[in-house]
């Protein structure tokens, strides 16, 4: 996606030592040095993820409790090194981990837990990705260009489907020596199971098949003592606020209006037919034109904006902290940007008072693979 | 153990014997005092389907998986077609132990019957029992094995990364041994053999006549690390700037039929001399200029052909055209007198 060639564009300026206003930390630097550069190489792509695509999820308790967990699972794993985890905004169930030993975790994906044990054995997952140097060899090889892998696509895939096996056979030992029931990871790997049910095990996937899995940690948890702790009343409270699905806050279409809940603006639209997908970015179809609007902190906004694209005109509205990107391309788009910019107004307090986000309906019993979950038994009730 | 470290993790017996999946080495005289063979895979036991022909036709009833605790042995009984209903046949049960192998978990597995009743008797993937020792952060990932399942290939694997990354360093001889042994459980040793720490003694281009040495070792990367004099040799990472930075050097001089050889490495001792054969070919000139009438004045007949100067006068035209259209570029080679004419027009947009 065209953030992602933004961000490679935008790497090669940290050579400045500053990325986005920022300092990047002391002893980064291109010295050829392989863990020196891990670090800082997951520094500068995090920043430039949670600046330009990502967005982190306003709940402090949460991100802390998470940090807790995190750090009390990687300590069990034996590691004594300093950790970094982040609770996204983004409703699907997903997690992953940055080179740079930062884990982050979508709240899509916390929605799928019920206890804290399973919560642990989804960040135990992603430790150790980083702990058995899973990311290390492409990662070296990709920073000198080199795609050794990639010519053998079979090979890849095999490697990264065991990758996937030893993460979740090891987060059954981590989950264990941090006191922890040992079929938590089973649990876990059902819950995302039962929401994406035909994922892994095909062809071209990168991910086994669930039953594989499943079979795995479950002979890895046979041979470790059972009787952990699985600590649902820990959890609860963060997942009774949790949002789920797409939070309105971000971006709702009203009528013929936009309206940007966290920022506190609002426009009314151009002719045409409007989307907003998972990130809380707007797509405006109008004529042959198409539009774009999106919400950065304004100390990267100058930069798209600089930086439209072949073709692309821009527009830039500060808003607070934020600031509002409107993007066009195609005839007429000239136009069709300069309108809605001028149309930018602030958000009454009726308009804020209908964004009310999706809660996690806890009443209702989670799927588990191998039955498929409905979307609909999740998200339930809204936030009074 | 000059030059060598070692690592020891636990094995079991009972395991087949495929040829060894890793090269083992004679170093094994760094490891501790055992009887040290080499990685095998496990095996399927011969006969692990009974001959069927004395239960005549059958229809089971019953389906038993024996040797493991649930709740894995429901998952494995779900992952077998043989299913209380269907007939009993040697080819769904060769069938159904291939799908048992290939879930990863067994170490053995093989069919009994019992009347009516089939009994998949299986035996785990032995446990690597034991970690003892990492001294170097190339080997620190072999000790979480300890606990896990034995996987020669997921070892094999991990071995080979770990030589990639002495061989990134510079240590291109650099050697991985792992062997297992059988001692209060399943044991492994893991050998490290850096070999010594290679670094390129001169980087040539025979061959070449018209551009700069220097301009040519500017363009790769690396700097002192790697691919420069006196830095290690990364051969993967110079195949791509050969195809990439290096090219692109010669046709912005005009060179647009040059060719550059993969590279050549000769090793004496802890030194390398790398060569990159070039062949630079003819300095093409811009033949004829045509397009709009708002032509820019930045490319001109005569003048060499860089690809840089044909793209800033597109980009120049383009701001004239603005959102009337796109700006685009047709070439016209003349091989016969090194010249390309050039065309740029406009598409104009609906």
């Amino acid at each position: 996606m065209r953030a992602l060639a933004i961000l490679a564009a935008l790497a090669g300026c940290a050579h400045e030592q500053r990325l986005f206003g920022e300092k990047l930390p002391p002893g980064c630097a291109t010295d050829g040095k392989t863990a020196e550069s891990e670090r800082c190489t997951g520094w500068i792509l995090d920043r430039l993820m949670i600046k330009t695509h990502y967005h982190a999820y306003p709940d402090p308790e949460l991100a802390a409790y998470v940090t807790d967990l995190g750090t009390h699972i990687a300590r069990a794993a034996g590691d004594r090194g300093q950790w970094t985890f982040r609770v996204l905004d983004d409703p699907t169930a997903q997690a992953f981990v940055n080179l740079g030993r930062i884990v982050y975790v979508n709240r899509g994906a916390i929605a799928a837990m019920r206890d804290e044990a399973e919560l642990a054995a989804l960040l135990a997952h992603e430790i150790a990705h980083l702990l058995a140097a899973h990311e290390r060899e492409t990662f070296a090889e990709a920073s000198r260009g080199v795609t050794r892998w990639g010519d053998e696509h079979a090979l890849a895939v095999r490697y990264a489907r065991d990758d996937e096996i030893q993460a979740d056979e090891l987060a059954v030992k981590f989950v264990a020596a941090a006191g922890y029931d040992v079929t938590a990871v089973e649990r876990m790997l059902r819950a995302l199971g039962a929401l994406a049910p035909r994922s892994g095990g095909t062809e071209e996937s990168r991910h086994p098949a669930w039953t594989e899995r499943i079979a795995r940690v479950q002979a890895m948890a046979a041979r470790l003592p059972h009787g952990g702790a699985r600590n649902a009343a820990a959890l609860r409270p963060h997942l009774a606020r949790l949002v789920v699905g797409q939070d309105p806050r971000r971006a709702a279409i009203a009528g013929r209006s936009i309206l940007f809940g966290r920022v506190g603006i609002a426009l009314d639209r151009t002719p045409g037919s409007a989307s907003i997908d998972d990130d809380g970015n707007v797509a405006i179809s109008v004529d042959a034109a198409a539009i774009q609007l999106r919400v950065f902190p304004a100390e990267v906004a100058s930069y798209f904006a600089a930086h439209p694209g072949d073709g692309m005109i821009a527009a830039q509205i500060p808003a607070g902290a934020s600031t509002l990107v409107v993007l066009g391309a195609g005839p007429g788009a000239a136009a069709h940007v300069q309108r809605i910019a001028a149309s930018v107004r602030p958000l009454r307090p009726d308009e804020r008072a209908r964004l009310r986000p999706r809660l996690l309906d806890l009443s209702t019993p989670r799927p588990l693979w191998p039955a498929v979950a409905s979307i609909v038994m999740v998200e339930r009730r809204s936030a009074p | 153990m000059r030059g060598h470290v070692a690592l020891c993790i636990a094995f079991a017996a009972g395991c087949g014997t495929r040829q060894a999946t890793v090269r083992p080495l004679a170093a094994v005289e760094a490891c501790p005092a055992r009887t040290w063979l080499p990685l095998a895979e496990l095996t399927p036991t011969e006969a692990a389907i009974p001959d069927l022909a004395e239960h005549g036709d059958v229809i089971v009833e019953r389906v038993l998986v024996r040797g493991v605790v649930e709740p894995l042995a429901t998952t494995l009984r779900g992952a077998v077609a043989t299913r209380p209903g269907t007939p009993l046949h040697a080819a769904p049960l060769r069938d159904d132990l291939r799908s048992l192998w290939a879930l990863g978990v067994v170490g053995d597995a093989r069919v009994a019957v019992a009347g009516t009743t089939v009994i998949f008797e299986v035996t785990p993937r032995p446990t690597i029992a034991r970690v003892v020792g990492q001294a170097v952060p190339e080997l620190q990932r072999f000790a979480m094995l300890s606990g896990t399942p034995y996987e020669p290939a997921r070892i094999a694997r991990m071995a080979a990364a770990a030589e990639l990354a002495y061989q990134r360093g510079g240590h291109l001889d650099a050697r991985i041994a792992v062997t297992r042994a059988q001692d209060r459980g399943l044991e492994l040793c893991v050998v490290a053999i850096p070999g010594p720490r290679v670094v390129i003694d001169a980087l040539k281009f025979p061959g070449r006549k018209t551009v700069p040495e220097a301009a040519l070792l500017a363009v790769i990367r690396g700097g002192a690390a790697f691919n420069h004099p006196g830095g290690v040799y990364d051969p993967g990472a110079l195949e791509v700037d050969r195809v990439t930075v290096l090219l692109e050097e010669l046709y912005e001089r005009g060179l647009i039929e040059a060719r550059i050889q993969p590279a050549r490495a000769v090793r004496s001792g802890d030194r390398v001399t790398v060569s990159l054969p070039i062949e630079e070919g003819p300095v093409f000139r811009i033949g004829k200029v045509s397009g709009p009438d708002q032509l820019p004045t930045t490319i001109a007949p005569g003048d060499v052909f860089r690809r840089s100067q044909i793209i800033a006068a597109q980009g120049a035209l383009q701001d004239v055209v603005g959102d009337r259209g796109t700006v685009l570029v047709r070439t016209q080679l003349d091989p016969n007198h090194a010249l390309v004419d050039v065309e740029l027009y406009v598409e104009e947009h609906p």
